[in-house]
């Protein structure tokens, strides 16, 4: 177990997270949405405030405090996590010690939930499916994420990201308390354990209260945290999908298994279509007025960048020439030093501005646990600093296409 | 001459600085913080459609303006406002509301640069009628990409069925047959009308030098001659327009918003509506209920349900949205529990507990550079003191929310639903 702990007194706020990293292997025919299911179950209520309104007026008496869960991919990893927001013990009214109590109040629900006998309640296991069963149904209602749904199945196939992470409306349907149990007792015992604490306190007390309530669990095969590049298909292959909608959303994968240039990388991307002036903005928005959004940016752990936009249907087939023309006009003549230039002051600014918040300054650091590495902001921004434009073309050359997707209108000519 | 404004709740204080020209400025320096973000406002946004000025005739203009204004702003004679900072490395954005537009950046350096570039294209505009028509397509994209979200069509849908007059009941960014009639001229019209320094304000927040933000002000706010600005008021009812909305769109299961109509209220009196039916509103739908627990138990609810209230120039209206197979049976549920609350009304305890929760809401936006920018331009365009949404939460009284829960006309309500295709 790992406490990570970030002490900044410009805070107003403390969170901790406490995370847990586990495979997508077996796991005993434990299924993703028996994992999925786990925070669910940990955030809604415990043994000790065994409804989610009596824990929920908790957090209301330690001024409006949050939990919040997720549950998404790191790198070939599931990340679960459990978080405590509060705000700090200088704002109280009353003088209470916010911060040693929703610590308390995190380990209760973390490690103190509501079940037995090797099984979460009955009931709440119930209402957990229902909310987790329409949660991944719901993914319907908005566009943007049901392309990425349904291209991560043509993109990332025999991967883990082929599938959503919190499971299918099946496999929901499928989880029973004692195998819900199951997934949290091995997240317990064989997963990677991160804890973050980022805000004003100094967190010795968390700390002893973390390590104590986590050093009672019997440990096992830990599941090590790593990441692995995408593989590049020997073709690009092209999917389009069509439903009753108005704007077509179309996403373009390309892959650079052999990148370990991260800074320009990342710059390469921001030109290409990660600001207001990158190509894809002054080019494919700003004087062809295609669309509203062009972007793109790229998953480093993956190796792999994306880009997307949202369209009139009958300019599919224009936008993705043009995304492909930008690409190759980069390839070809590379950037200038003054797009170069412009990337490197706002990666440099984004950089600095992490410090601002709780939780850019911890997803900074949690973001690189799957790298094996940790890289400070300052440091970061020295690498970034020192990238030229033959390397960000460089990093450009080695992307390939591998996935065109489209979910388009129903009945419209794509031609 | 600068005025200190403390808040002894929240350990805060601003500078507030009024420009000869007319801009107000509000500031508040964060100590130890990285990053500044100045919002420069003004009080103009799509429910300013029909105005007089200097009491002349009456102008109306299409739906959309104000939004089509907005994306227009950052173009100029030569480098437009992303290019110049671009090379600064601040990142820049705009938005519009029903009743002001924004823009704003966000800078770890170069703060004075980056404030004179954000004064310096707001009070430049610069449209063609080229310009003009190259941003058509881009906002009608914008349109339609809203047009296929059904979280923002059951919201749209709920306007349009509580409000009858109100031009809140259309959209910010218009149709595309409205957009399609607004030219250069009427663009300078209207920038011409309501992008007047009295009518503008600037608020900073994060790791800046105030006297620094004066000096940029005092080189970069222009004088303007001052005219009578009057946007036309309208009547409207004081029931809502419509009981129930309903579209079909491709959701999983019945999206719903109800919207209960109050009275128009204005700055302070808006305030605290606000405050109080936020309240009202967790106390009886929160997750603290047994209304919120019992229907989630018998599966017409799940956790996508929540309650707010919607504020702006004019207008409150507390509202709930969420998924339900049911959504009639929800609203049937929720004009009960009103009616028992107003029967036994909750307790002090409920309600100290509530309003502990929301003033740690309120309090915990100023230890963020944003949310602290945010909360004083809309302090300053409701014409309150900066710090007046904390307080108000703190100071809230448990025999004033009684008097706002009698208030409460359950049967004044409307019902929006996106069904299933």
């Amino acid at each position: 177990m790992w406490f990570n702990r970030i002490t900044d007194s410009r805070f107003k706020i403390n969170k901790i997270s406490v995370g847990f990293y586990t495979g997508f292997g077996d796991n005993g025919g434990l299924s993703r949405a028996d994992f999925a299911l786990v925070p669910y179950c940990l955030t809604d209520c415990c043994a000790k405030y065994p409804d989610y309104k009596s824990l929920s007026i908790r957090f209301a008496e330690l001024y409006g405090a949050s939990i919040s869960d997720n549950v998404s991919f790191a790198g070939n990893r599931r990340y679960t996590s459990v978080a405590i927001s509060t705000l700090d013990d200088r704002y109280a009214l009353e003088g209470e010690k916010l911060e040693r109590e929703s610590c308390e109040l995190l380990i209760e629900c973390i490690l103190r939930p509501l079940a037995a006998d090797g099984a979460f309640d009955a009931n709440l296991v119930r209402l957990m499916k229902t909310e987790l069963i329409d949660a991944i149904d719901s993914v319907i209602n908005d566009k943007r994420s049901l392309a990425v749904r349904q291209a991560a199945r043509t993109a990332f196939v025999g991967e883990p990201q082929e599938y959503p992470v919190n499971g299918t409306h099946e496999e929901a349907e499928k989880v029973t308390s004692e195998s819900a149990y199951a997934a949290y007792r091995h997240m317990l015992e064989h997963g990677h354990i991160e804890i973050f604490a980022v805000g004003c306190s100094g967190f010795s007390e968390s700390e002893k209260l973390l390590t104590e309530a986590f050093g009672s669990i019997e440990r096992s095969d830990i599941c090590e945290p790593y990441a692995e590049p995408s593989a590049l298909k020997p073709e690009p292959v092209e999917v389009t999908e069509r439903m009753p909608m108005q704007q077509a959303v179309t996403r373009m994968y390309f892959k650079a298994p052999e990148m370990n240039d991260r800074c320009a990388n990342m710059l390469f991307s921001m030109i290409l279509g990660g600001m207001t002036t990158s190509r894809f903005f002054e080019n494919i928005r700003e004087k062809q007025s295609l669309c509203y959004y062009c972007s793109s940016f790229a998953d480093r752990a993956k190796r792999t960048l994306v880009a997307n936009a949202g369209v009139e249907p009958q300019n599919v087939k224009r936008t993705q020439d043009a995304i492909m023309r930008e690409f190759s006009e980069i390839l070809e003549n590379g950037v200038t030093e003054e797009e170069l230039e412009q990337a490197k002051l706002e990666a440099l600014n984004d950089i600095t501005s992490l410090y601002d918040s709780v939780g850019s300054i911890g997803g900074w650091y949690l973001g690189q646990v799957t790298d094996g590495e940790f890289m400070s902001p300052e440091e970061y921004a020295e690498k970034i600093k020192a990238v030229t434009a033959d390397r960000v073309r460089a990093a450009g050359r080695l992307y390939k296409l591998d996935t065109v997707f489209t979910l388009c209108p129903e009945e419209v000519s794509n031609d | 001459m600068t005025e200190k404004i403390n808040s002894s709740i929240i350990g805060e204080s601003c500078i507030k600085y009024v420009h000869p020209c007319g801009v107000t400025v509000f500031m508040l320096p964060m100590k130890g913080y990285s990053t500044a973000t100045a919002q420069f406002s003004v009080r103009f946004g799509s429910q300013d459609c029909r105005f007089r000025i200097n009491g002349g005739e009456e102008i109306t203009i299409p739906d959309g303006t104000a939004h089509y204004l907005e994306h227009k702003l950052f173009e100029s004679e030569e480098k437009d406002a992303f290019a110049l900072f671009a090379q600064t490395g601040a990142s820049c954005n705009a938005g519009t509301s029903y009743d002001y537009t924004v823009y704003y950046f966000s800078c770890a350096e170069n703060f004075a640069k980056n404030l004179e570039i954000l004064l310096g294209f707001v009070q430049q505009p610069y449209f063609t009628p080229e310009n003009v028509e190259k941003e058509r397509g881009i906002i009608a994209q914008e349109i339609t990409m809203y047009q296929d979200s059904p979280n923002w069509r059951v919201i749209m849908e709920l306007l349009s069925g509580v409000y009858s007059e109100n031009p809140i009941k259309t959209d910010v960014a218009g149709t595309v047959e409205s957009i399609s009639q607004i030219t250069d001229k009427t663009l300078y019209d209207v920038y011409n009308a309501f992008y007047n320094p009295a009518n503008m304000y600037l608020c900073i927040a994060g790791n800046f030098d105030p006297d620094e933000a004066i000096r940029v002000c005092e080189k970069c706010l222009n004088e303007r001659k001052p005219l009578e600005l009057e946007t036309v008021p309208f009547t409207e009812p004081r029931e809502v327009a419509k009981k129930r909305t309903e579209l079909s769109m491709p959701v999983a299961k019945p999206l719903f918003a109800i919207g209960f109509k109050r009275p128009d209220a204005y700055g302070a009196a808006a305030m605290e509506e606000y405050i109080y039916y936020n309240i009202i509103f967790d106390v009886i739908f929160g997750d603290m209920s047994d209304f919120y627990t019992r229907m989630r138990d018998e599966g017409y609810l799940n956790d996508s349900f929540g309650d707010a209230v919607f504020k702006g120039r004019g207008y409150v209206m507390p509202y709930a949205v969420g998924e339900s197979d049911d959504p009639d049976y929800v609203l049937a549920e929720m004009k009960k529990e009103i009616r028992k609350f107003k029967a036994a009304p909750p307790t002090r305890e409920m309600f100290s507990r509530i309003k502990k929760a929301t003033y740690g809401d309120c309090a915990r936006a100023y230890g963020n550079v944003e949310a602290t920018a945010q909360a004083l331009t809309d302090a300053a365009l409701d014409g309150l003191a900066p710090f007046s949404k904390a307080e108000a939460a703190a100071g809230a009284d448990y025999d004033k929310m009684l008097e706002k829960l009698a208030e409460l006309d359950e049967e004044n309500v409307c019902l929006s639903v996106i069904r299933p295709l």
